[in-house]
C-alpha cells in the first residue's frame, strides 16, 4: 500500500501538535470542579467560605452565581452546577479558579456541603418501579422514546409454531479517549473564545449561548488537535465551567479533567435491558417480533432519547420480520449521565439480536448460519418501519461471513491443553447520519485551494485527508495543493460534528459540490477563451484542456488569475442535505424512524477459551463491511481495526463498576481494562464490500466510523456458545462469568 | 443526614530548586515536593510534547527517558531528578532511532488522533536501542504499557518491526 502518510502525522509523532491542555496564556488560572460525593440528595447548604479564602484562589462559582437555566441537546434538563439537589456522584456543585492547579484542588477540599440524602435510584429495575420517587421532579423515571407497531403481532403469536424469548442485560463502558477532556476560556475583545477538545464545537457554542445569554456570533469555540472522542466529546464538556470562571475572574482559565474525573463525568455508553420475543414458523420464518428495550440515561437525558430510538430500529437486526411491536424507553437513574459511544445502542442490540437468532436456531434445530442466510434482508425487504431495502448488501456480507466461518470451523488449529477453540459470526445493520453539511471553497491565483469547513478532525483523517482527496479528484491536482481550514466555529459553516459516521458522507459531498461549482466556473471561462464547448473541457494533471487537444492545455492558475482579475475572488460553496428514506410513517413514533443509507456488517471471530479460568482471547477476526466506495484506504482500514479492538474490549474486558452508593469504583486505567497491545487479535482481516453505493453521496461512499465496533461482541458470543455450549445473557463476557457458565455446564470437571 | 466537612488541608509542600540535564541542556526549576516530572516538563519548561493521559502510569503517553531508562514521567517526582539526564520527544524525534521510528509510524499509518504517539515513539526508540532480536510478540509485550485507543495496534507493531529492521541494516 503506497498511500502517503496523512498530513498531520509528523507533527503528532514529533510532539509538535497542540492539544487543549498544551495551551497556556499569560495570567492564566487553573480551574477545578467540586463534585458531589453522594448520588441523590437535597443540598441544604453549600459553604465556600474556606475554599474561597484558601491560598491562590481567585474565583469561586456556584449555582447562585449563574442564571437558573437548564441545558441539553435533546431535552434541556441539566443545570451547569447543581441547584438545590444532586442527582449523581460526580455532579458538579461548584467551580474554583486558582493560580495553580494544586491550589485549586486543595481549595476544593475545603468546600463544605450539607446533604440530605434520599434513597438513590441506581438500576433500570429501580427506575421501572413506579413506586419510587423521581430522579428529576416532574419527570417519570421511564419515558417512551420510540414505538413501532406494524402488522398483526397478536395474530402471529397466537398461531405461531413456536415462541422464543431472549433477554439480555448489558453494561456501561467508557470511551477512554487517551486525551482527557480539557478547555480554556478567554476573551478576545468582545468575543468569548473557548478552546476545547470537542467533536462538535457548534453544539458547544449553542449551549454556551443559552447558559450565558450571549448571541452566537459573540462566541468562538476553537478545537485544537483532539486526542480521540468516540462520542464522549460531543457534549459541553468543560467549556461551561471555564467560561463561568473566566467571567468571574476576568482572567483566562484552563481546566483539564483527571482520569478519575472522567469516570465520574458524562457520558459513557449506557447500560440496557433488552427483551426480544419472536413468533416463528418451523422453518424459522419470523412471523412477528415483540421487543421491549430500556436504556439507562443516568441522571440527565443527554443523547439517550434518540439512542433509544436507534435501538428500536435494530430490534429486528438485519433480518426479515413480518409484524413488529417494539417499544423503547429511556430509564433515568441517579448515576453518571450516559451518551453516545461509537455506534450508540449498536453493540448491545447486535449482541441481543444475534443471541436471539441463535436461540431460535437452537429451538428449531436449525443450523445458525444457514438460518441467518434464509431470513437475511435483501433487495426488496422491508425494515421494521417499512423502509424498503434497495440492494443485496446484507446477503453479500453475510455470505462472505458464512463462507469464512465454515472455512475456519473446518481448520485444524492447535490449542493449549486447557483451551477450547471456537468460531462465531455476528451480523448487524447500521446507518449514516442524515444531517447534511456545507463548505465554502476559495481558489488562489496559483490554483491552490482552501476548503473552509466547520467539521472537526478528531483523528480519523476524514477531514484532513479525505476532503483533500475529494478536491484532488475533481480537479486532478496534487493533494498538497489543497488545504483544509478546520478547527472551530469561526473558520467554516456550521457543522453537526464528528458523529454518526457522517463526515465523509455529509461534509465530503458538500465539498465535492463546492469543488464542482468551482470547476464549472473555470471550465466556462476556458471554453469562452478557446471557443470550445463546455462539455469538452477537461482537467488533467493540473491543467485545463479541450478533450483531444492536449497541446493547447493551460495551467489552471492562468485561468484562475484571469477570472479573479475580471470578476473578483473565486469563491464557491456546497450545501448537502440528504433526503431520508421513505417509510411507513403511521407505524412509528419516535426520534429516529428509519435508517438513512442502510449499511451491513459481518464479523467472524476465532476465540480461545481457557477452560480453567474462563479467560478468553480473540485470536483472529475477519471484518466484512459494506462501505460503498473507499476514498481513503488507510483511513477506512484504521477505522475497522480500531473499531474491532474496541469491540473486543466491550465484549470481554471493559466494564464500569460502581458500589451500593452509586459511585463508580474502577476510576483508573488499570482497574478499567482497555485493550492493550497484548489484547488485540493477532490477525484482523478486513474485507470491504464496495459494490453497493449510497443513493446520494459523492462517489457512493457510506460511513465506516462506527460500524466496526458493533458486531464484535455478537460474534464472540456466538463463538463462546460453540465453545462451551452456553451464551451469556449478561455482558460483558468476563472471565468470571464465562467460568460460571463452564462450571454450570460441566459441574466442576474440566475435560 | 450527611455532611462533608472540610478535610484538613494538605500541608504546605516544601519548595526546592532542582537542577538536571534536559535534552542536552542544564536546567534549574523551582519545584514543590509533589510536582511530577511530567508537570515540570510541560508547565515550567513548556515541553508539551510529553502528554498526560492518566496520571497513574497506566497509559504510557507521558513516557520520557531518565538516565537511559524509559519511565512514566507522571510517576516520577521532579525533585528526584537532581543531577539526572532527561530526554523527551522533543530531543528524541531528531535522533537517528527516533527519526526512523517516526518515519515508519507515519508510513504505516500508525497515527490517528496522535495523543499516544510521542510516548510510543519514546518507548519504541528505547526498545530498539536495547534489543535487535524483536519479533511481533516481543514488540507487543514490550509496548503493552502504551495504550492506543484509535489504531487497534497492528500498524504500530508493523512500524516498529520495520524500524527495527532498518536500524539493523543501518548498523551493518
Amino acid at each position: 500500500m503506497t498511500q502517503p502518510p496523512r498530513p498531520d502525522a509528523l507533527a503528532k509523532l514529533r510532539g509538535e501538535s497542540i492539544y487543549t491542555a498544551d495551551l497556556t496564556r499569560p495570567g492564566m488560572l487553573h480551574g477545578v470542579v467540586v463534585r458531589s460525593g453522594v448520588a441523590a440528595a437535597r443540598i441544604r447548604s453549600l459553604d465556600i467560605e474556606l475554599g474561597a479564602a484558601a491560598p491562590g484562589v481567585v474565583a469561586v462559582v456556584t449555582a447562585a452565581d449563574l442564571p437558573s437555566v437548564d441545558f441539553g441537546l435533546f431535552v434541556p434538563d441539566e443545570p451547569l452546577l447543581a441547584r438545590g439537589a444532586v442527582r449523581y456522584v460526580g455532579e458538579p456543585l461548584a467551580l474554583i479558579a486558582a493560580e495553580t492547579e494544586r491550589q485549586a484542588r486543595a481549595a476544593a477540599r475545603l468546600v463544605s456541603i450539607d446533604y440530605e440524602p434520599v434513597s438513590p435510584i441506581l438500576t433500570i429495575d429501580d427506575a421501572m418501579d413506579a413506586g419510587r420517587r423521581p430522579v428529576l421532579e416532574g419527570r417519570p423515571n421511564t419515558t417512551e422514546e420510540s414505538r413501532i407497531a406494524r402488522g398483526d403481532v397478536e395474530g402471529a403469536f397466537a398461531t405461531a409454531h413456536r415462541t422464543v424469548t431472549t433477554e439480555v442485560t448489558s453494561h456501561r463502558v467508557h470511551q477512554t479517549y487517551i486525551e482527557p477532556k480539557a478547555a480554556l476560556a478567554e476573551s478576545d475583545g468582545e468575543l468569548l473564545v473557548v478552546h476545547t477538545s470537542s467533536q462538535a464545537p457548534f453544539e458547544v457554542r449553542k449551549h454556551l449561548a443559552r447558559l450565558f445569554d450571549l448571541p452566537l456570533v459573540r462566541i468562538v469555540v476553537k478545537t485544537p488537535t483532539i486526542g480521540g472522542g468516540f462520542g464522549g466529546k460531543l457534549h459541553l464538556g468543560l467549556a461551561g465551567y471555564v467560561t463561568a470562571l473566566h467571567r468571574a475572574s476576568g482572567r483566562p482559565v484552563r481546566m483539564v479533567s483527571t482520569r478519575e474525573e472522567e469516570f465520574h463525568s458524562p457520558a459513557p455508553r449506557e447500560n440496557s435491558k433488552i427483551r426480544l420475543e419472536s413468533a416463528v414458523d418451523q422453518d424459522g420464518t419470523i412471523r412477528a417480533r415483540r421487543a421491549h428495550l430500556h436504556f439507562d440515561a443516568g441522571a440527565y437525558a443527554y443523547d439517550t432519547p434518540p439512542i433509544s430510538a436507534v435501538g428500536a430500529m435494530q430490534g429486528c437486526g438485519p433480518y426479515n420480520v413480518g409484524a413488529v411491536e417494539i417499544v423503547s424507553q429511556t430509564a433515568y437513574t441517579n448515576t453518571v449521565p450516559t451518551g453516545s459511544f461509537r455506534g450508540p445502542s449498536g453493540p448491545q442490540m447486535a449482541y441481543a439480536v444475534e443471541k436471539h437468532m441463535n436461540d431460535i436456531a437452537d429451538d428449531l434445530d436449525l443450523d445458525p448460519l444457514d438460518y441467518r442466510l434464509s431470513v437475511a434482508m435483501r433487495s426488496g425487504s422491508t425494515g421494521p418501519t417499512g423502509q424498503v431495502i434497495a440492494d443485496d448488501a446484507c446477503i453479500e456480507v453475510l455470505e462472505r461471513g458464512v463462507a469464512t466461518a465454515r472455512a475456519w470451523e473446518a481448520e485444524e488449529v492447535e490449542c493449549g491443553p486447557n483451551q477450547r477453540r471456537a468460531v462465531g459470526l455476528g451480523c448487524a445493520w447500521w446507518t449514516v447520519s442524515p444531517i447534511g453539511g456545507a463548505v465554502t471553497m476559495t481558489m488562489n491565483d496559483d490554483a491552490s485551494i482552501q476548503v473552509h469547513t466547520g467539521a472537526t478532525e478528531i483523528g480519523t483523517g476524514a477531514v484532513v485527508t479525505s476532503l483533500r482527496t475529494i478536491v484532488g479528484d475533481v480537479f486532478d491536482i496534487d493533494e498538497d495543493r489543497i488545504h483544509v481550514v478546520t478547527g472551530g466555529t469561526d473558520v467554516g459553516p456550521e457543522d453537526h460534528g464528528s458523529q454518526g459516521s457522517r463526515t465523509l458522507y455529509g461534509v465530503g459531498t458538500a465539498t465535492q459540490m463546492a469543488a464542482s461549482a468551482m470547476r464549472e466556473l473555470l471550465a466556462r471561462e476556458f471554453a469562452r477563451q478557446t471557443e470550445a464547448a463546455v462539455e469538452d473541457v477537461e482537467f488533467v494533471n493540473g491543467r485545463i484542456q479541450t478533450r483531444g487537444v492536449p497541446a493547447k492545455a493551460v495551467d489552471i492558475g492562468d485561468i484562475a488569475k484571469g477570472l479573479i482579475a475580471q470578476e473578483g475572488p473565486l469563491v464557491t460553496s456546497g450545501r448537502f442535505q440528504p433526503k431520508g428514506p421513505s417509510f411507513d410513517t403511521g407505524c412509528v413514533s419516535g426520534w429516529v424512524n428509519a435508517f438513512n443509507e442502510p449499511n451491513f456488517h459481518c464479523q467472524v471471530v476465532e476465540i480461545m477459551v481457557d477452560m480453567r479460568t474462563g479467560r478468553t482471547q480473540v485470536s483472529r477476526v475477519r471484518a466484512i463491511h459494506d462501505v460503498g466506495h473507499i476514498l481513503n484506504h488507510a483511513g477506512a482500514l484504521g477505522q475497522v481495526e480500531g473499531g474491532v479492538v474496541q469491540g473486543v474490549g466491550y465484549a470481554l474486558l471493559e466494564e464500569i463498576q460502581s458500589d451500593d452508593g452509586g459511585a463508580t469504583t474502577n476510576t483508573n486505567l488499570h482497574d478499567y481494562r482497555v485493550p492493550t497491545f497484548a489484547d488485540a487479535p493477532a490477525v484482523i482481516e478486513v474485507d470491504f464490500v464496495t459494490q453497493f453505493s449510497t443513493s446520494q453521496a459523492y462517489s457512493g461512499a457510506k460511513g465506516i466510523g462506527e460500524a466496526p465496533a458493533i458486531p464484535t461482541a455478537a460474534a464472540i458470543g456466538s463463538a463462546l456458545r460453540a465453545a462451551i455450549g452456553a451464551q451469556p445473557d449478561e455482558l460483558p463476557m468476563s472471565a468470571e462469568r464465562i467460568l460460571e457458565h463452564i462450571d454450570d455446564r460441566m459441574g466442576s470437571h474440566v475435560s | 443526614m450527611l455532611t462533608t466537612t472540610p478535610c484538613s488541608p494538605i500541608p504546605p509542600v516544601a519548595a526546592d530548586v532542582v537542577a538536571f540535564n534536559c535534552n542536552g541542556q542544564q536546567v534549574e526549576v523551582g519545584v514543590d515536593t509533589l510536582d511530577t516530572l511530567a508537570e515540570v516538563l510541560r508547565e515550567d519548561l513548556r515541553l508539551t510534547g510529553t502528554k498526560v493521559g492518566c496520571g497513574t502510569g497506566d497509559c504510557g503517553s507521558c513516557t520520557v527517558i531518565v538516565d537511559d531508562q524509559a519511565v512514566c514521567s507522571c510517576l516520577v517526582l521532579a525533585s528526584r531528578c537532581e543531577g539526572r539526564q532527561v530526554e523527551t520527544i522533543e530531543r528524541l524525534a531528531d535522533t537517528t532511532i527516533g527519526a526512523v521510528v517516526i518515519d515508519e509510524l507515519a508510513r504505516h499509518h500508525g497515527v490517528q488522533c496522535g495523543i499516544c504517539s510521542p510516548g510510543l515513539v519514546v518507548a519504541a526508540a528505547r526498545l530498539l536501542a536495547d534489543r535487535d532480536d524483536l519479533d511481533t510478540e516481543a514488540v507487543q509485550t514490550a509496548l503493552a504499557g502504551n495504550l492506543c485507543r484509535c489504531t487497534g495496534y497492528r500498524p504500530i507493531v508493523d512500524a516498529v518491526m520495520a524500524a527495527s529492521q532498518r536500524m539493523q541494516s543501518l548498523e551493518r
